[in-house]
């Protein structure tokens, strides 16, 4: 069983392969699936390969090992490919397992794209890409729901952030884009998390990035304004939401020192903010006229 | 040679910095934990790594240097070094 994602703005697809055992045949895995159509999709530049697979007993896997958690996940990379064994004595949470071995799979696969995901919510107003980062509770959902109409919600939990450095076919003046994470969940779960419905029909869709913004709410305030971050404070929050994702911190330290400074460079590059926001009020308002529209 | 808790000493490479105007952020890259430091305490950071963590010797160059030093500076530089994960 193969299913795909195709990175936006880039020629690069991701497969999902399910290697074929009985194991995963059980009706409870997984139990949604929504397959991309990756013939349709093609060509692409550059396409990698998850494969998710049961030991048996042993490791049967090539390549170099990237993680062991708990003894029971562990992740090999071998070029384009990378290989996701649950041990056969995970019977248990195989499935949450089985996602959270491909999540960080996913997210190793990204950071090579330079792609980095954050605990973020993300938001398309104008043709421009704002990202709210923020942990549990900061108001990231609310905010979402709040912006809809008028906006583009791209996704309330997970955001995916691309430099474009390398990249002539984007202009010069387009630093950073921004676009909902990826997420195998899109394909084994049905998804719970918010965006808008007219989202979902072009999700491979990336955004310049104008605005990162850090939501902090509370209903007690009689109005709503933005307050500038020092850059290296900014680095710091942009970090610790991107630990928030997928057990970044069992990737390489190859990976966590690309990630430290494309966030570093990211929170210099792009205006950053912490809203002081009671929702109640017109917020974007309170953006606009910060940031510019 | 001083060590904190007798620590093997990380390297170089076990950190990535950064460095925002007058202050810098170093990320200690085994645990990506992040140590907000002013200049002074990067160099600071860099003699320590330079001298194995041996605390005197960062002190003589430090001295040298003529690096106007509060007294625990060192030790808590040591700390972004040997900070238990």
């Amino acid at each position: 069983m193969r299913l795909g994602i195709r990175l936006p703005s880039t020629d690069t697809l991701v497969i999902l392969s399910i290697r074929d055992n009985s194991e995963f045949n059980h009706d409870s895995f997984p139990p949604v699936f929504k397959p991309y159509d990756i013939e349709r999709s093609g060509p692409f530049g550059k396409t990698y390969t998850i494969e998710l697979a049961l030991a048996g007993g042993k490791s049967r896997s090539q390549g170099r090992h990237l993680l062991d958690y708990r003894d029971v996940v562990n992740i090999y990379e071998n070029g384009m490919q990378l290989t996701v064994e649950l041990a056969e004595t995970a019977s248990e949470e195989r499935q949450v397992l089985a996602n959270m071995g491909v999540s960080i799979a996913l997210c190793h696969v990204l950071c090579r794209e330079d792609i980095f995901l954050l605990h973020a919510a993300s938001i398309a107003r104008n043709n421009k890409g704002y990202i709210f980062p923020g942990r549990s509770g900061s108001g990231k959902t609310t905010l979402s729901r709040l912006s809809s109409g008028e906006n583009h919600v791209l996704c309330d939990e997970l955001s995916a952030v691309m430099g474009n450095g390398d990249r002539p076919e984007i202009t010069a003046d387009r630093t950073y884009t921004v676009f909902p994470g990826p997420r195998w969940a899109q394909f084994t779960f049905d998804p719970d998390y918010y965006c808008d419905a007219a989202w979902l029909d072009e999700p491979d869709k990336a955004f310049p990035l104008k605005a990162i913004i850090f939501p902090s709410r509370s209903d007690l305030r009689d109005h709503t304004w933005l307050q500038k971050i020092e850059s290296i404070d900014a680095a710091v929050s942009l970090m610790e939401r991107f630990i928030d994702t997928a057990f970044v911190k069992a990737l390489p330290a190859q990976t966590h020192r690309k990630a430290f400074h494309f966030f570093s460079q990211l929170a210099r590059s792009v205006p950053c903010y912490t809203l002081h926001a009671n929702l109640q009020t017109d917020f974007w308002k309170a953006i606009d006229e910060t940031v510019g529209r | 040679m001083k060590q904190s808790g007798g620590k093997a000493m990380p390297a170089r490479e076990d950190f990535a910095i950064e460095i925002f105007g007058v202050e810098a952020l170093i990320v200690r890259l085994a645990d990506m934990r992040l140590f907000k430091v002013n200049k002074q305490a990067l160099t600071l950071f860099e003699i320590l790594l330079e001298s194995n963590g041996d605390t005197d010797a960062a002190a003589e160059t430090a001295n040298r240097l003529e690096m106007d030093l509060d007294p625990g500076d060192i030790e808590s530089i040591q700390k972004i070094l040997f900070a238990s994960e």
